[in-house]
């Protein structure tokens, strides 16, 4: 019987070398174009998660401000991806609405968005920053530690070398979002 | 036709069982095979399904690249034991997750291929897109053995073996109980005709079972032997009528012999034996001619053909020989027998031994010819002593009474001989001893003398003769003149009134035809027919006192007989006769 520490065991190995190859390719790639620079493995995931979280969560109708308004992933802080979100998300619609990635460098320049990655560090400018928006139809997702507690939806975090999500059950609740079963199980619920 | 020589029970039930066997047998392969199909196609349904379930479950797992849940949610697969492996691929095609926990790479598709599941080296296994909301999140594989349908096949087979054999039983009991409405009646039918057969008995009815063929088998069965039965009672029947006749035929006096158109001997009495001496072994399929004497062949053989054409013969006498090779007088009486249609289909023959009627009547004859002959010899001398006496008479010449007397008294002596050369005559033809001699002769000195003769007896008739001048005729010239005499004296005695008596000649190619004609009272011609019987007397009132035996005509239709020919009449009552016959020509 094998048990999942095999697994552990070789899918590191295995991340290592997609780590390598990914450095390979990053450097053949810098050389050959300049545009092409993608982020590390861990914002590649973290991209790659958010615009699932479209395929996952169903935001209401109100939410938008017409039926083809675009779906906004906001970004607040420091933009961690590059173009990689944005190549992700072009060309992609969620129902009829067009995906578009939006950053915003401080709290203020917060407007209207459906999905807020808060890259932001200290815990006043993250309040800040959930107390800017409208806590209906958006949701928010951070790396930090304390970002449950502070009321926010969902958390990335590490654990055994991977990227896991936390949910916070009351406040998606409360931001009146459907998240599918399917994400609820495979995160962790505060 | 199958197995002809099995019993019909046993052959009703065999076929009945046969076409069960067979029946039951395609059935339930049909449902194998049917079963065999649709348990494939349920297989490959109930994995498309679960694949649906896994995969739209584990989208999440893939989508934030949760490996462990993906190896949860495929867990989920132990439910179905027949499922061996299943595994998930990310986008990029790589092993994501796996199930069973410790399957090795080597038993899973290195990466994934064109969706849906297909049959493959035993097992059913398939390609799976996980979707979330468009987005293709990675693909799902699942393989499953075919343990299932084996399992369920052996099952099916099972059942099918039991129901195969309960149905047989089944049928083979009923078919025992059902065949008997067909097997039955006609055994029973055989039965009753293998009794009818061996007893004879034609008495036996079978009975009727039913109104189907075999009733109607029945049936005409019965007729059959009702139709035995009668014709049973017919030829009994027959045969006791047979039987009696026979009887009749066998006590008979006289032989009675049956024989075939060609004369060959069919049966043969005991009378025919006792005359004969043959017994009926020795006679039957013999000619009958082997009893003919040689000499009367001829006339058996032409009397034979006679028959044959149909003609009837009368009954007549002649000589058989017997064994003892004895010539035996006999009197034969042929007739032919009909069947029922009227067809000729052989003779009879009854034959009478008449020797001792013959020996009779040669007696008789022998008698009258010795007293014809005892007679004629003082009748000869009396004529000669007559002539002498008329020979003086005549050369005195003065007594004419001398003449007429004696002249008379020989036409009287002349007479009485010829009556007794008559007699003679007659005894000889009756033995069978005329004997004829022939000549040439001519007819016109015998003419004269006969004519000259005639005229003696008679004073008031013409007695002529004509055109018998140089003609010749080859015969007995005695007995021709005794005829002539005879028909003359005969002309004479039946014309009382006198008138003319007429002997004519005339010659015809190789024959000469003599006639003799009067002008008398003529024959009645029912006396026509009997006229040259023998014995047979006129009985006329004109002619009644006229003397003589009747004998005369018998005589010369007899004689002329014997010179191949035969006389004829023409006669008219009341205007005279003709008598005539032919001659052969000198």
């Amino acid at each position: 019987m094998i048990n999942k520490q095999h697994i552990s065991l070789t899918l590191i190995p295995y991340l290592r070398r997609l780590c390598a190859c990914i450095l390979i390719s990053l450097s053949l790639a810098s050389s050959s174009s300049i545009a092409a620079q993608k982020p590390p493995l861990e914002y590649q995931l973290k991209a790659a998660f958010l615009f699932n979280f479209t395929r996952f969560i169903d935001w209401p109708a109100d939410a938008f401000t017409s039926p083809s308004a675009p779906f906004v992933i906001g970004i607040v802080g420091n933009d961690p991806f590059g173009n990689y979100l944005d190549e992700m998300v072009r060309g992609e619609k969620t129902g009829d609405h067009p995906i578009i990635v939006q950053h915003y460098r401080t709290a203020k320049d917060i407007s209207n968005c459906q999905l807020l990655y808060i890259n932001l560090q200290s815990a006043e400018s993250i309040k800040e920053a959930l107390s800017n928006i409208n806590p209906h139809n958006v949701l928010t997702v951070s790396d930090a530690d304390k970002f449950m507690k502070q009321g926010g939806d969902v958390r990335f975090f590490e654990e055994d070398n991977k990227i896991k999500i936390q949910i916070n059950m009351a406040a998606a609740k409360a931001s009146g979002l459907e998240i599918s079963s399917k994400l609820l199980r495979i995160a962790k619920i505060w | 036709m199958l197995f002809p020589n099995i019993p019909i029970r046993q052959k009703l039930i065999r076929m009945i069982m046969l076409i069960c066997s067979i029946v039951v047998v395609l059935m339930c392969c049909a449902y194998v095979v049917f079963e065999i199909i649709t348990s494939k196609n349920n297989i490959k349904e109930n994995e498309r399904i679960l694949g649906n379930i896994i995969a739209s479950n584990s989208s999440a797992a893939l989508a934030f690249d949760n490996p462990a849940d993906a190896n949860e949610i495929l867990g989920a697969l132990k439910a179905n034991k027949h499922i061996v492996a299943a595994c998930l691929y990310d986008k990029s095609g790589k092993l994501f997750a796996r199930y069973p926990a410790g399957v090795s790479n080597a038993e899973l598709p290195v990466k994934p291929k064109a969706f849906g599941y297909r049959f493959e080296n035993g097992s059913v296994a398939g390609f799976q897109p996980v979707m979330q909301k468009n987005e293709l999140l990675g693909t799902l594989y699942i393989q499953s053995d075919m343990g299932a349908i084996y399992a369920r096949l052996r099952m099916i087979i099972l059942t099918a073996a039991m129901l195969i054999i309960a149905t047989l039983i089944i049928a083979y009991l009923l078919s025992n109980l059902l065949e008997k409405t067909i097997s039955d009646p006609i055994i029973a039918l055989e039965e009753t005709a293998r009794v009818v057969t061996k007893e004879q008995n034609y008495a036996i009815r079978a009975v009727k079972a039913g109104h189907d063929e075999v009733g109607a088998l029945t049936d005409a069965f019965n007729q059959m032997l009702t139709q035995i039965e009668k014709q049973n009672h017919e030829i009994r029947l027959a045969q006791e009528a047979s039987a009696s006749l026979a009887a009749i035929v066998e006590s008979s006096e006289d032989a009675i012999i049956g024989q075939t158109m060609d004369g060959f001997i069919t049966s043969w009495n005991k009378s025919a034996q006792r005359m004969f001496g043959y017994t009926a072994e020795e006679m039957v399929g013999q000619p009958v001619f082997r009893l003919i004497p040689d000499n009367f062949l001829n006339n058996a053989t032409a009397m034979l053909d006679k028959l044959n054409k149909g003609e009837h013969i009368d009954t007549f006498e002649t000589q058989w020989r017997t064994k003892a090779n004895l010539l035996t007088y006999v009197s034969v009486s042929v007739s032919h027998v009909h069947d029922a249609d009227g067809n000729i289909i052989g003779l009879s023959e009854i034959v009478r031994d008449i020797t001792e009627k013959k020996q009779e009547e040669i007696r008789k004859n022998d008698f009258i010819a010795i007293v014809s002959h005892e007679l004629k010899t003082p009748l000869t001398s009396l004529r000669s002593y007559i002539q002498v006496l008329l020979g003086i008479a005549k050369k005195d010449d003065q007594n004419g009474f001398r003449i007429n007397a004696l002249t008379r008294a020989e036409v009287q002596v002349k007479k009485m001989a010829n009556m007794v050369q008559d007699f003679l005559n007659l005894a000889r033809i009756e033995n069978g001893k005329i004997q004829l001699n022939k000549e040439h002769f001519e007819l016109q000195p015998m003419m004269k003398e006969l004519v000259a003769e005639a005229q003696f007896l008679t004073s008031n008739h013409n007695i002529t003769f004509e055109a018998c001048e140089g003609i010749k005729v080859f015969a007995d010239k005695e007995k021709i003149s005794h005829v002539l005499i005879n028909l003359l004296s005969n002309a004479i005695k039946y014309s009382p009134k006198g008138g003319n008596i007429k002997i004519s000649c005339q010659p015809e190619e190789d024959k000469v035809r003599i006639a003799v004609s009067d002008e008398g009272v003529g024959i009645h011609p029912q006396d026509q027919k009997k006229l040259f019987d023998r014995f047979y007397r006129v009985k006329n009132e004109k002619v009644k006192t006229v003397s003589g035996f009747g004998i005369g005509l018998y005589l010369v239709s007899e004689i002329v007989k014997s010179h191949n020919s035969k006389i004829h009449l023409n006669s008219t009552e009341g205007q005279g006769s003709t008598f005539y016959f032919d001659l052969d020509a000198g």
